[in-house]
């Protein structure tokens, strides 16, 4: 079998898997077959994998086919599939479970707006360029430096892997949204024993395009514990605030206009009713729109005429014998080659240090990976909770923070189905009953930690993350508390998930003085380097046990003010 | 709609098309076309002066006797067809195609839609795919307007001896049922058909799609079978051997194989051609020309082997012997 008989032989099987996952949720008119563009989705998403995931992936789904499986009729792979989902092989069980949240993601975001298809302009950038300053990564963190450095009046020049999309090119958390502006389509995960699902952005503006714009401040508590585990200078509060006012302004992180929506009120008045502390997080909110970095640092830094060179993958970093670096570059048109004289590194907690890694640069590089691990709950409610344009829920119960933390998540009829997958029951009623349901989230601060590392021959970083005992005692706590939170609040049925997740990843290269433990020093220049910086989420020391990006977009203010100081 | 090319006038569709076209459009010009579509200049002297008409495909080869026919004509010939049409300022080019550049259904359940990639089954497959792909060279260019039709296996009025062969070997009892007989097939009854290509002419959002036009459920083998044999003693009184010809999966395997030796050679049977596909499903969902064209097939099965039964009755075409 040649490679396109292999291919030809892999679209037959996920269709064949395709149709019978989705069978058992044809009885609503709009979930009917054919199911070819669920094939087409989990092909797409195939491609998108880790790539030391795409392969492996390929040859058990062709082991799981031996004997016939995809030729079968539908009553026989639908026996065939619940045999392998109670496969006492994890292997089966896993790819399976892969399959069927693809398919089932697929399935119910049939009814997403559809998504602006317009390919970005893109000129054909120089292939030799010199630059006083190069930012890798467009993120809050990338965003905030590479403007203020800009308008400081330096040269500099913004490298971002993804593409350049407006933040309206999709719906929010829409299919179409994962495989516009997730790295990998959003299938990433870090393993270990507890494998935990996380997500990263891959667009220009980062992780600001795709998130809820929830913010805070970073707690006094862990400022203080950043200065005395790692030595981290310049870090009172007094030090942070110009720079947290600063960024709130500009972004005009503000509370919610009208009514937060029902499913986020009933969190809050669940904690009411057991006298537990709740509140409304305040958001990057500006006439009624979400804001981002697109909306914001990123417009301003173009205005200024500065250069952002999107779908610019960085491959490596070269220290010339000069002094200066030699930035080296993937675009859709060949190779690029960049002289700077400074780089800032601001690819994100995973991205970052997997490059310094591949250019062999620094010490203490993603060896202290933090997330928050997240369990899901959802809850059914005898009223109406939720509906198409519920918008972001607002309420956070902070009563055991920072230890731990709830509040309602994304809770769209697709995740609401991927949160249920377990409980097929549970999955017609998402059917005949969403706008009754809604998912809400146990989030731990943890003590945990993971790695971030390359395996020879492939570009994906291997992500690993170890949870402790007390990590797990919290997680259990979690979903206990949250349970008490959602029965206090009148919900008539609670369906646990207990598949980890996170959404907020750093500290893989964290900051301070005390070289042993810290990537950088104070303000993110690389030990041992003049010239190198990282300003992003890796150089948190530790997880803030709230929504980090107020501290990363703090942290990157009060660095490149501290940098333009020191230079000018 | 100033004026209609039709091409394929004699076949089994394009005669049908044309006695719906003359009655529906009795006062737009009808131009058929006459000649050799592997010649550029028959193709030209059709189209010339034909600005602002629409054409309609029809005319193709399926059961050659060598091989290369299908790419002259199907392919080539089409090719040189939509040359002509811009050239004469045609408007829009409606391209009758087949269900066979996307191959069988992979599955037993599985339907063909819009989004199923190509995977061409043998040469006639790979001729209506490169015919297709260059339909859609050609509308991306802006050159003209094309819709193109995707249609599984037609019966209806009209129909050419190898259909007629079918009813008798029905009658005989000999229809070869290789496998279970519960595989799947679209067909798609003539007059539906013909309503999806006049939707396809008019309808504007149709411009650079394809659809799959066939009748709104695909039918089992045993199902096609059963009806036809039924019709034919209950309304017909032909006495029928109420027999099947069973046969194991592995004729229809052997019959692929067969079928893929001659045709490596540059040769073609159609009896073999036809007992490959014999086990295969073959179907489709025509969903989305029901919702963008507003296509809603009127006839279903049986009602549509009963006419084209009374139509071979109409026209002298025995059924008893």
């Amino acid at each position: 079998m040649d490679s396109t008989l292999f291919q030809q032989r892999f679209h037959d099987i996920v269709s064949a898997l395709a149709y019978s996952l989705a069978a058992p949720h044809a009885d609503r008119p709009d979930l009917q077959p054919p199911y070819n563009d669920l094939t087409a989705f989990i092909l797409r998403q195939h491609q998108q994998l880790p790539d030391y995931l795409r392969a492996p992936l390929l040859f058990a789904t062709l082991v799981l086919d031996v004997g016939g499986f995809h030729r079968c009729p539908p009553s026989i792979r639908a026996r065939r599939i619940r045999a392998w989902k109670n496969a006492p092989v994890g292997f089966a069980r896993d790819l399976i479970r892969y399959y069927e949240s693809q398919a089932t993601l697929a399935l119910y975001s049939r009814n997403d707006p559809p998504a602006n298809p317009s390919a970005e302009n893109r000129t054909t950038p120089l292939r030799e360029q010199w630059h006083e300053i190069v930012v890798i990564g467009s993120g809050p963190g990338g965003s905030i430096t590479a403007c203020l450095l800009a308008e400081a009046g330096r040269d500099v020049l913004l490298l971002e892997e993804g593409a350049a999309r407006s933040l309206e090119s999709c719906a929010p958390f829409s299919k179409d949204e994962l495989l516009q502006k997730y790295r990998h389509g959003g299938q990433t995960i870090a393993f270990g024993a507890d494998k935990i699902a996380y997500v990263e952005a891959c667009c220009v503006g980062g992780g600001s395009e795709i998130n809820s714009g929830l913010y805070h401040r970073t707690p006094p508590d862990i400022l203080e514990r950043w200065r005395r585990e790692f030595e981290v200078e310049g870090l009172e509060e007094a030090d942070l605030r110009p720079h947290f006012e600063a960024c709130e302004q500009l972004l005009s992180v503000s509370f919610l206009q009208q009514a937060a929506p029902p499913a986020s009120l009933k969190l809050h008045q669940g904690a009411q009713a057991l006298g537990w502390k709740s509140l409304e997080v305040p958001r990057w909110f500006r006439h009624g729109t979400r804001q981002s970095m697109t909306k914001t640092f990123l417009a301003r830094f173009l205005r200024n005429g500065s250069t952002l060179l999107s779908q610019s993958r960085v491959t490596r970093l070269r220290a010339l014998s000069s002094g200066d670096w030699l930035v080296e570059a993937e675009a859709p048109n060949g190779k690029l080659r960049i002289h700077a004289k400074t780089v800032f590194v601001c690819a994100g907690a995973i991205q970052t240090p997997s490059l310094l890694l591949r250019s062999g640069l620094g010490q203490n590089i993603g060896r202290t990976l933090r997330l928050h691990p997240t369990v899901k709950i959802t809850a059914r409610f005898p009223d109406v909770v939720n509906s198409a344009e519920m918008g972001v829920p607002v309420h956070q119960v902070k009563e055991f923070a920072p230890r731990l933390s709830f509040g309602c998540s994304i809770s769209t009829p697709a995740y609401l189905a991927l949160n249920l997958l377990e409980t097929p029951s549970a999955l017609a009623e998402v059917r005949h009953h969403w706008q009754y349901m809604a998912n809400y989230y146990a989030m731990i601060t943890g003590e945990g930690h993971g790695s971030v590392s390359l395996l020879p021959g492939y570009r994906s970083p291997l992500v690993r993350y170890r949870l402790t005992s007390n990590d797990h005692r919290d997680l259990d706590d979690g979903v206990t508390k949250l349970s008490e939170i959602l029965r206090a609040a009148g919900a008539i049925a609670l369906y646990p998930n207990r598949n980890l997740m996170t959404i907020h990843l750093f500290s893989s290269c964290p900051m301070g003085e005390a070289k042993n433990r810290c990537a950088t020093d104070s303000f993110g220049r690389l030990h041992g380097f003049r010239n190198l910086y990282i300003n992003d989420a890796s150089l948190l020391c530790t997880a803030p046990g709230v929504n980090p990006q107020g501290t990363i977009m703090a942290l990157a203010r009060r660095n490149v003010m501290h940098f333009l100081e020191g230079h000018s | 709609m100033n004026q209609i090319l039709l091409t394929g006038s004699d076949g089994w569709l394009g005669s049908r098309l044309r006695q719906i076209l003359a009655d529906k459009f009795p006062n737009v010009p009808l131009r058929v076309f006459t000649g050799d579509l592997r010649r550029p200049d028959d193709c030209a002297r059709f189209c010339d002066g034909a600005k602002g008409a629409v054409l309609f495909h029809t005319a193709g080869i399926i059961h050659p006797r060598r091989v290369r026919d299908f790419y002259d004509i199907n392919a080539q010939g089409t090719m040189n067809l939509l040359d002509a049409a811009v050239a004469g300022g045609v408007w829009r080019a409606v391209i009758v195609s087949s269900n066979s550049p996307c191959g069988c259904n992979p599955h037993p359940d599985h339907l063909f839609d819009e989004l199923s990639p190509y995977h061409p089954y043998m040469n006639y497959g790979y001729s209506k795919m490169l015919m297709e792909l260059a339909v859609r060279k050609r509308q991306q260019r802006g050159d003209l307007q094309t819709v193109i039709i995707r249609a599984p296996w037609f019966y209806g009025p009209n129909q050419p001896p190898r259909q007629t062969l079918f009813f008798h070997m029905v009658r005989d009892g000999k229809v070869p049922i290789v496998g279970s007989g519960n595989n799947l097939r679209s067909m798609a009854y003539l007059d539906n058909l013909c309503d999806g290509l006049l939707l396809a002419a008019t309808v504007d959002r149709a411009n650079g799609q394809t659809y799959w036009i066939a009748d709104e459920r695909p039918y089992s083998m045993n199902e096609i079978v059963d009806t036809i044999e039924r019709l034919l003693e209950q309304e017909f009184g032909v006495p029928c051997a109420h027999k099947r010809l069973r046969l194991p999966n592995v004729v229809s395997e052997l019959a692929w194989l067969a079928d893929k030796a001659i045709q490596g050679i540059g040769f073609y049977n159609q009896k073999i051609h036809v007992l490959s596909e014999m086990n295969k499903t073959i179907a489709c969902s025509v969903a989305k020309a029901m919702k963008e064209l507003g296509y809603h097939p009127k006839i279903e099965l049986e009602e549509g082997m009963r006419r084209s039964l009374r139509w071979c009755v109409e026209h002298g075409i025995s059924l008893k012997d």
